[in-house]
């Protein structure tokens, strides 16, 4: 076991190879506050990459109903449950979220699921995990729209309490897709070293032609990404639609474009781009990347299940109205001061957020160009003052891809065309 | 006709059956060792067969199949009336269990064949297995019986779909109690199986009372139950057993909407006369001592009320 740095939990931890980082990465950030499950992007996955025989249980791009649903179900109570059982009543997190960027959560002294020795079957795993069953398999939309309901009642919602800070009726939707992580636990536990990541981009992949289906990367994913084909008898994940991500897709002229999962979004909840990695694993700081700027200064975007060690890039703006215990297991200690950012952005924040699908090309950099004050209220006791900036994202060739503003063009429809479509 | 012929397993099943056998098996390797070799056949059809024929091969080589050859064995009924036996994957654990499929349109052996859906985990627990397919076989084995006479639909119920419901729960906690007990003398059933049965039918025939465990008796301990038997006594217990029916039991089901209930109508024979021509025009079959709840009772006589409100709108 090699001993890597994970920025994500704050500290060293063991990892069965040499940490290696590639130049850009892979990574997004999803805005869960505006998915609506429309499964748009689950269904452009599903028609571009897994629509053969053998495929039919798969979906690598998925939306789930939090708490109850799940795809497999129960993916991350499991892998919860396995790792409190390797590490009863310590898997908790220590300091306090802040500036250091080697620590920006605080630092979990729990285990990952590359440190559970003592719990792993046979002796030759490498990771903590388990193979769901056909059964989890079988229901990816399952307890859709399922909330939770009143604290120890069955069967009974509470009428009161559907006020922010927190609801008491609660659900949210989580769209996931594979996390191409900076630590992969399907690439850890393949004893064959079918699975890879991109140097260049840092896509994980399973090589088909040296996968022999052992399925011992469905059993370490702890969030389940990786899947096993019967007919075929190989593994396979979400491949990051990498041909879009290098720029093949004649709509971008050899731009990088974000993948289809992304560009279905009409929630526009997703954003997708590639960062640069220092050799260390830690971001290059890029203060004008969109994905930086949210993930490392506004902090309002934070990785899902920190804990589970795999360093993740897929990064989430957590949901303002579930109550914090339950976002701290998902996402980490960052969740308190990532919602009260979120809930009273600022000036910068805004533009940001405007700039959520706009275009199918990836943004490498943003500039913002202030505008008239347009706007002035007090929400929940606080003094909000929005401008209309208007925010401009370049691609990698440094060129203009779009500008939009703050203030949405409104286009009010003639009378007489009125409830027609 | 050899076991193989008639014993049939889903390729898929054969496949994660050994996937889970052998993880951490000592031949693990060399079961890897030697399927590693067929990912280089090209043809995928080629390959797929190739991969059907080892599994098979390391099927039988670790006997996994032993626990479902020796149920199958132990009823030799199921040999001479089936064509034959499929074994597939169950999508889960409770939906493991044995079904009868039958072809109206061949005749003789070929008109049927069983299905036996596991969880291919299930093959690990030899016993467990083996408790359950004894079970579901001695199931199938009464449907091929002819001393059993086997009807594969119930008479439907004079009181609608709620009662099919009622009487099917019904039919088959008895033919449950009946298979256990046969199991039991033979020394195949759990030690609480008679504990536990008792108490689905206790459920199930609350109106028996004290009477309860003695009537319970007349299935779990019979050798020779029949379809009609348990259908009769399923569709009217007292009456089957030769005692007058009682006033229903607190706690039993209202004959009518079939809801359980502890609140039956105190004289129901002394109903209006309107209620009771309304009740027995839509429940021919009912008679006072059947017994109704309070709410039922409260609609029938609430019925010229309802059919004047019926006029005015």
């Amino acid at each position: 076991m090699a001993n890597v740095h994970n920025w994500q939990i704050g500290r060293e931890m063991n990892y069965p190879y040499e940490a290696a980082f590639p130049k850009r990465q892979f990574a997004f950030v999803f805005n869960i506050n505006r998915c609506i499950a429309c499964q748009s992007c689950t269904m452009a996955c599903k028609s571009t990459w897994t629509f053969n025989k053998g495929q039919e249980h798969m979906w690598w791009a998925n939306v789930e109903t939090k708490p109850y649903g799940g795809y497999p179900q129960f993916w991350d109570m499991k892998t919860l449950e396995l790792l409190e059982k390797a590490n009863p009543g310590a898997q908790n997190w220590s300091g306090k979220p802040g500036a250091d960027k080697k620590q920006p959560y605080g630092k979990f002294d729990g285990i990952t699921v590359f440190e559970a020795q003592k719990m792993l079957t046979p002796d030759s795993a490498r990771v903590l995990g388990y193979l769901p069953t056909d059964e989890e398999w079988n229901s990816p939309n399952i307890y859709e729209d399922n909330p939770v309901g009143k604290k120890g009642v069955r069967g009974e919602l509470d009428k009161e309490g559907v006020e922010l800070p927190e609801h008491k009726t609660w659900f949210f939707y989580l769209a996931r897709i594979c996390n191409h992580c900076s630590y992969p636990a399907c690439l850890a536990a393949c004893p064959r070293k079918a699975i890879y990541k991109r140097p260049e981009d840092g896509i994980v992949l399973i090589d088909q032609e040296q996968c022999r289906g052992y399925r011992k990367c469905v059993e370490a994913c702890p969030y389940k990404k990786t899947m096993y084909r019967g007919n075929t008898r190989v593994s396979e994940k979400c491949i990051a639609c990498y041909p879009r991500v290098e720029g093949k897709d004649p709509e971008t002229g050899g731009q990088p474009m974000e993948t289809r999962c992304m560009t279905a979004c009409i929630g526009q909840i997703r954003m997708q781009g590639l960062v640069k990695m220092n050799r260390d694993g830690s971001w290059t700081e890029d203060r004008y990347n969109p994905l930086y700027y949210m993930i490392h200064v506004a902090k309002v975007a934070l990785p899902l299940y920190p804990q589970f060690g795999t360093s993740p890039n897929g990064f989430y703006i957590p949901p303002r109205w579930v109550p914090r215990d339950y976002l701290r297991q998902m996402f980490g200690p960052g969740v308190d001061e990532a919602i009260e950012r979120y809930t009273y952005p600022d000036r910068e924040l805004l533009a940001v957020l405007q700039l959520f699908r706009r275009s199918n090309r990836i943004i490498f950099r943003y500039q913002i160009k202030e505008g008239p004050k347009v706007y002035e209220a007090t929400l929940r006791g606080r003094k909000i003052t929005l401008y209309n900036d208007t925010v401009i994202a370049y691609g990698q060739d440094g060129k203009e891809i779009f500008r939009t503003t703050i203030d949405e063009p409104l286009h009010v429809r003639p009378g007489k065309h009125a409830n027609s479509i | 006709m050899t076991a193989t012929d008639f014993i049939r397993y889903e390729p898929r099943f054969v496949e994660d059956a050994l996937f889970y056998a052998l993880r951490g098996h000592e031949r693990e390797r060399e079961f890897q060792r030697e399927r590693n070799r067929l990912y280089a056949i090209a043809d995928p059809d080629q390959r797929d067969s190739a991969f059907q024929k080892f599994d098979q091969e390391w099927f039988q080589r670790l006997d996994l199949a032993a626990p479902i050859d020796r149920a199958i064995g132990e009823q030799p009924l199921l040999a001479r009336n089936l064509a034959r036996c499929l074994v597939a994957r169950a999508p889960g654990k409770k939906e493991e269990g044995a079904e009868l499929f039958v072809n109206p349109q061949a005749n003789g052996i070929e008109r049927a064949a069983a299905g036996i859906f596991l969880q291919p985990q299930s093959l690990l627990d030899s016993t467990s297995l083996l408790a359950l397919l004894r079970h579901e076989l001695l199931h199938l084995a009464d449907m091929l019986d002819p001393g059993f006479g086997y009807e594969p639909t119930l008479p439907a119920a004079e009181g609608g779909p709620t009662h099919d419901r009622l009487l099917a729960d019904r039919y088959r906690i008895l033919w449950d109690a009946t298979i256990d007990g046969r199991l039991a003398r033979r020394g195949w059933a759990r030690e609480s199986a008679r504990v536990e049965r008792l108490l689905e039918f206790s459920r199930a025939f609350s109106m028996f009372g004290a009477e309860t465990e003695q009537v319970f008796s007349r299935f779990f301990d019979a050798e020779a139950p029949s379809h009609a038997g348990l259908v009769a006594f399923a569709y009217d217990p007292r009456g089957s057993l030769g005692a007058p029916s009682a006033k229903p039991h607190p706690g039993s089901r209202c004959a009518l909407c079939g809801f359980p209930t502890h609140d039956f109508e105190p004289e129901p024979d002394r109903l209006p006369a309107h209620a009771l021509a309304e009740l027995t025009r839509d429940f021919p079959r009912w008679r006072p001592n059947h017994g109704l709840c309070r709410q039922c009772a409260d609609l029938y006589r609430a019925c010229p009320l309802s059919t004047r409100a019926a006029t005015i709108i």
